[in-house]
């Protein structure tokens, strides 16, 4: 049982680690997106 | 827009790779007769490892042609790489830290493959303080560049460690064979796959956000220089 848990703890950080880094790269994306096309916009 | 729904199909694809990954995980792969099903967070910390070599071996590569054609598309793709790197190297010294507390009943030990990983993740957190720390921009191409080249130097150290020194860390891939069953090969293959797709996606639009950041400076300049 105790064996579980450390098994679900790498499992859940890997999970969460790898999903929260994909999430914040795309979230970064699409400000630069709407800070390309108010740029483009203004020309 | 095309890029964008490359992007999902990746997410979609190296998400459902991984769900298969786990369900093999845990309903085909045998488990291990002496630590028993702990052991299993192995097919998670392998892979994860090799992407962070194939992250390393991408800056090393980008840098050496950065150095050589100076174009910034190469520091781009180099810093990307290691940002990716360092997140997996932090995952890897997570996993192998919840892999050995039941195993070795610590945490954490200097042994030399522990050790050389931490001076692996070390110096690519260097690179990217580094990053943060030069303002000129060719200037930080260079410096990261060298960086990025002479860092990969620990990765063959790290993956010899275990075979060059006396370690307690397991050494499962040898030269001529896998110490492994083969449902365990298979399992493993998957979840390889699995993290290979991942990486790439967290790649491409890494670098993309780079290449946007230069457009919307070569952007921000050319407005400035219509004002004047």
């Amino acid at each position: 049982m105790k064996n579980l848990t450390y098994l679900a703890a790498a499992y859940g950080i890997v999970w969460a680690g790898l999903f929260s880094y994909l999430w914040y790269i795309l979230s970064k994306q699409n400000v630069l997106v709407g800070r390309i096309k108010a740029l483009e916009g203004d020309d | 827009m095309k890029d964008d729904l490359t992007d999902r199909i990746l997410v979609v694809l190296s998400s459902v790779l991984m769900l298969t990954a786990v369900y093999m995980i845990f309903f085909y792969a045998p488990t291990e007769r002496v630590m028993g099903i702990v052991q299993k967070i192995f097919y998670f910390h392998l892979p994860l490892a090799f992407m962070a070599f194939l992250s390393y071996f991408v800056a090393f590569v980008s840098g050496v042609l950065y150095l050589v054609k100076k174009d910034i598309k190469w520091d781009i793709i180099g810093s990307a790489s290691v940002e990716i790197g360092v997140v997996f190297t932090t995952l890897v010294l997570i996993t192998g830290s919840l892999w050995a507390r039941p195993i070795w009943n610590t945490w954490w030990t200097w042994d030399p493959r522990l050790t050389s990983s931490l001076i692996l993740w070390l110096i690519y957190v260097a690179y990217i303080i580094l990053r943060m720390s030069v303002e000129q921009a060719e200037r930080r191409a260079t410096f990261c560049a060298v960086m990025a080249i002479v860092g990969f130097i620990d990765v063959p150290i790290v993956f010899l460690s275990a075979r060059l020194w006396r370690t307690i860390h397991p050494v499962v891939i040898k030269s001529k064979s896998i110490d492994m069953e083969p449902a365990m090969i298979s399992v493993l293959a998957i979840s390889m796959a699995a993290f290979l797709l991942f990486w790439i996606t967290l790649i491409r639009i890494r670098s993309r956000v780079d290449f946007m950041e230069l457009r919307i400076r070569n952007l921000e300049k050319i407005k400035r220089g219509g004002m004047e």
